[in-house]
């Protein structure tokens, strides 16, 4: 296997230097069990809990609360999975899938001894967790409003005089399809509903043209319109700037040579064929 | 799920394979063996002088079979605990299923597993 080549050079590595995975059978068999005890439920829990404050994560997992659950359940004589149900209430607690104040029936139904189990302020205690990270949602809403003439804009269906905001947006731009006269514009806007956003999107279609005749620059970049200098139409300028002072063929020829300037190698080759 | 893991899928031979390669070319081969501590000459000894912060990254399929299972009780609990904050799913279930396997009498792994079955990060 020649891996001498650089990783981003990938396109001159021969095919047959890839090589597939082949898992051994014990690998198979480790998947087969992660497949079969991670479910999609597990999996989004997890991803819930990213959402937590780096203090509510690092609580959750630190060695001392495993400890304090581990010391608890001991003191109540309680089993192996009877303890894994507090760590699991509390995990729920976290991911606000449950309330210390409402002990989950599944948990009520493995203790036999609940109520004194809930009366132990050890329990209280453990099951004490204070979610810093808000979801985004209620950390927005909850902000006070300040009502500066830019909230408008944040709040597009109550933004007035919509149709002239928009105004400006609708200016043709070069090689774009022509624009309706305003009046026709404006009456469009008006009948947009009041629950859309005030922005209008535009699709500005790329003046490249794999397809296009080869008389026509394959590639018309837009280099030539943002400048000042080189407004004019694409096929005036080639034939200007190769050959000012030339007419007739030798025009014909200098525009040639001045489109090979704005093709990549490739096209330049497919064209000499 | 496994395609998410660059190194995943591929048996412990061809990861040693991919290291004869990567040394050819004098580049530092720690980075694939700190995903795939299986690859190496002494992967327990990996596990054990393994940095906390890299722990994270090791790779699922780097526990299968026996000889991961092995691996799994050379954890110290600080390294369980920074797979608790910061590592995936993935990786704790392939971790939580090697310790099950790992030897009953074992002083260490109990403690080990004492961690993972009542912190509720490894509740999955």
């Amino acid at each position: 296997m020649d891996t001498s080549s650089n990783i981003s050079n990938t396109e001159e590595l021969p095919e047959e230097d890839i090589q597939d995975p082949i898992p051994s059978a014990e690998q198979e068999v480790l998947w087969e069990k992660i497949d079969t005890s991670l479910t999609e439920e597990k999996i989004q829990e997890e991803l819930d809990l990213l959402e937590l404050d780096i203090n509510n994560i690092a609580h959750l997992s630190s060695l001392a609360l495993a400890s304090n659950i581990r010391s608890f359940g001991e003191k109540h004589a309680l089993t192996p999975s009877q303890k894994k149900l507090i760590s699991q209430l509390l995990r729920d607690i976290a991911l606000e899938k449950a309330s210390p104040k409402q002990i989950p029936d599944e948990l009520q139904k493995n203790f036999p001894k609940i109520k004194d189990v809930i009366a132990d302020p050890d329990f209280e205690k453990l099951l004490i967790f204070k979610r810093t990270s808000l979801p985004k949602e209620e950390s927005y809403e909850s902000k006070p409003s300040v009502n500066l003439p830019h909230n408008n804009l944040l709040r597009g269906a109550d933004m007035p005089h919509k149709a002239e905001a928009l105004q400006p947006i609708t200016t043709p731009v070069q090689n774009a399809q022509p624009t309706p006269p305003p009046q026709e514009n404006d009456t469009k806007i008006e009948e947009t509903k009041k629950t859309q956003m005030p922005f209008m999107l535009h699709e500005e279609k790329s003046s490249f043209s794999p397809y296009a005749p080869l008389t026509k620059p394959s590639v018309s970049f837009d280099i030539r319109k943002l400048s000042p200098k080189n407004e004019q139409p694409t096929r005036a300028v080639s034939a200007k700037i190769e050959s000012p002072r030339d007419a007739g063929e030798k025009k014909e020829s200098a525009r040639v040579v001045h489109y090979t300037e704005f093709r990549t190698p490739l096209t330049d080759t497919k064209d000499t064929n | 799920m496994k395609n998410i893991y660059g190194l995943g899928d591929y048996s412990t031979e061809q990861i040693r394979e991919l290291v004869k390669d990567v040394q050819k070319e004098n580049l530092d081969p720690s980075d694939i063996y700190l995903r795939r501590p299986d690859a190496t000459g002494n992967p327990e000894e990996m596990i054990t002088s393994m940095p906390i912060a890299e722990v994270v990254s090791i790779i699922p399929d780097a526990f299968a079979g026996d000889k991961g299972a092995r691996l799994a009780r050379f954890f110290s609990l600080k390294q369980l605990e920074e797979i608790g904050k910061n590592g995936d799913a993935f990786l704790k279930t392939a971790i939580k299923i090697s310790l099950a396997t790992a030897g009953e009498n074992n002083e260490h792994v109990k403690v080990l597993r004492d961690y993972t079955d009542y912190s509720p990060m490894w509740q999955i």
